[in-house]
């Protein structure tokens, strides 16, 4: 079998907030219709990596590439193509309050799509039937439970119906059943053929899910290949994060 | 410097939308009513004192000056059209709605709430700046001439009652001219402008958590009251040398 092309890619991409260097010269890729999940310590720039993917930051050094786009020159109009295929959910819930859920949903439909206001709902509604959410559909989003909140984000990406996902940690925090609910969701989207790319630190959503696995660590990916090869890498920090160790570098 | 930019990014989008006529009309009146609506009563009862204040000072300059009081009331109908009435309101509205806005806007900033605009290409200014823009503006004009009316009235009540100059003497229109009401009506417009223009940027430039937040309310507030007061000082200038 010949490799998958990749559809998303950074090239030795460096990033600073001021004198904080929280990347030098990470390089990665995504391989069409596969689920790579990005592990690391928590602060290591897992989000600020994804960030640059979707054009929200620009790199100081190194280029971003979508398919046959150079993303890191990209302006905000031109951006907005990308970002209607390649959809990210932040680590937050990033729901607008003073709207529901129906309407939170609809308005990324009707922006992005450029539908109507009556069209946009009722591809909302649709899209919350089908992920068995309707009985939030007149809920405000502060009502909610996180994970109720993270399935109503992850409701509003698939609304646009990406050919990539990017989710950023999407079950941390989330009781177990919840994360479960979640991971059925990637998994179906797996099967679907959209190419994935989740942040976690979940070493089961990891072993259950993942194509590819990369880990960050000290401003660079330290690891990038297959799932047994991560949990059972002779190198110290990994084996410290898989293990949970306390002694250790990280 | 990054307030500059900011500045010039949002007015620059602002214009653009509103050539594209991307107005949603109902959100407009509804920011104008929340706008004018909340700040009724603060402005109101503030005016009401700087009237009476403002009265009692010119009337015992007067009664020491020149023992006589029939232009009292026109001087003063004069000094609320041109100056006090918009100033007030300008700065009022910096206080009342302006934090509120680097507060509002700050905080989605921190939360990522504006980025998840932009992945929605919902454009923030076009949501978050150009009603605000709008109706502040209405709003600031609607509010000093309400202003300027109950200063006026307050301070009839004191002429009448400690200096016992009649209603009927103090009610005179005739220092104020056409030009007066210009001045009046070209400031709070300016004013209604500025004030949510800068605060806006301030809560777009919000970074790092509710400390964040916090910081770009006091700067919002701090800079837009002071260039309320500077824009003011040209304005008027400007208003004399046409004159
Ligand atoms: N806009 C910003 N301005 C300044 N510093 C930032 C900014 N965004 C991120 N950082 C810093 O970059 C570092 C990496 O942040 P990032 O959010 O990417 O970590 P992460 O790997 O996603 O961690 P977590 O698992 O906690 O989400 C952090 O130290 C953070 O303080
Ligand atoms: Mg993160």
């Amino acid at each position: 079998m010949t490799a998958a092309h990749p559809v998303a890619r950074t090239v030795g991409l460096a990033k600073a907030f001021g004198a904080h260097q929280v990347l030098a010269g990470v390089t990665l890729e995504l391989s069409e219709g596969r689920c790579t999940f990005v592990a690391g310590p928590s602060g290591t720039g897992k989000s600020v990596l994804v960030r640059h993917l979707v054009g929200l930051l620009k790199p100081d050094a190194g280029e971003v590439w979508y398919k046959d786009l150079r993303v890191d020159v990209l302006d905000e109009e031109a951006l907005l193509g990308l970002r209607r295929r390649c959809v990210y959910v932040f680590q937050h819930p990033t729901l607008f309050d003073s709207m529901t859920v129906t309407e939170n949903v609809a308005l990324v439909v009707k922006y992005h799509k450029g539908v109507k206001a009556a069209a946009a709902e009722g591809l909302a509604r649709a899209q919350l039937d089908r992920m068995g959410l309707s009985r939030l559909a007149e809920s405000r989003p502060p009502e909610l439970p996180a994970g109720e909140q993270k399935l109503v984000s992850l409701a509003r990406a698939l609304a646009l119906e990406p050919e990539t996902l990017i989710l950023d940690e999407p079950t941390t925090g989330l009781d177990p059943y919840a994360a479960f609910e979640i991971d059925a969701h990637v998994r179906r989207l797996k099967e679907l053929g959209v190419t994935l790319l989740v942040i976690s630190h979940d070493l089961q959503s990891i072993r259950r899910l993942a194509d590819e696995v990369v880990f960050l660590f000290d401003r660079k990916v330290r690891y990038e290949g297959g799932v047994d090869g991560f949990f059972h890498s002779a190198d110290p920090v990994l084996d410290q994060f898989v293990h949970a160790r306390v002694e250790g570098e990280i | 410097m990054a307030l500059l930019i900011t500045i010039g990014q949002m007015l620059s989008l602002s214009l653009w939308a509103l050539v594209r006529m991307r107005l949603g009309g109902r959100e407009m009146l509804r920011q104008v009513y929340e706008t004018g609506n909340r700040s009724l009563l603060f402005v109101g009862i503030t005016m009401a004192f700087i009237g009476m204040i403002g009265v009692y000072e010119l009337a015992s300059t007067m009664e020491a000056v020149l023992p006589e009081y029939s232009t009292l009331g026109a001087a003063t109908l004069q000094g609320l059209t041109r100056e006090m009435g918009p100033i007030m309101a300008g700065l009022l509205l910096a206080t009342r709605v302006g934090t509120g806005m680097a507060a509002e806007i700050g905080s989605m900033q921190v939360s990522d709430q504006v980025d998840a605009m932009k992945l929605s290409s919902v454009d923030p200014v076009e949501l978050l700046v150009l009603p605000r823009l709008f109706a502040t503006s209405v709003a600031s004009l609607g509010l000093a001439a309400v202003g300027t009316t109950i200063a006026f009235f307050s301070g009839m009540c004191v002429a009448w009652l400690g200096f016992s100059i009649l209603p009927d003497t103090f009610m005179s229109l005739r220092f104020v001219v056409t030009a007066d009401l210009v001045m009046g009506i070209c400031k709070a417009l300016v004013f209604g402008f500025t004030v949510p223009l800068v605060s806006c940027a301030c809560g777009f430039l919000a970074t790092g958590g509710s400390e964040g937040v916090g910081r770009a309310t006091t700067r919002a507030v701090v800079l837009s009251s002071f260039i309320v007061i500077v824009e003011d000082a040209l304005i008027t200038y400007i208003g004399e040398v046409l004159s």
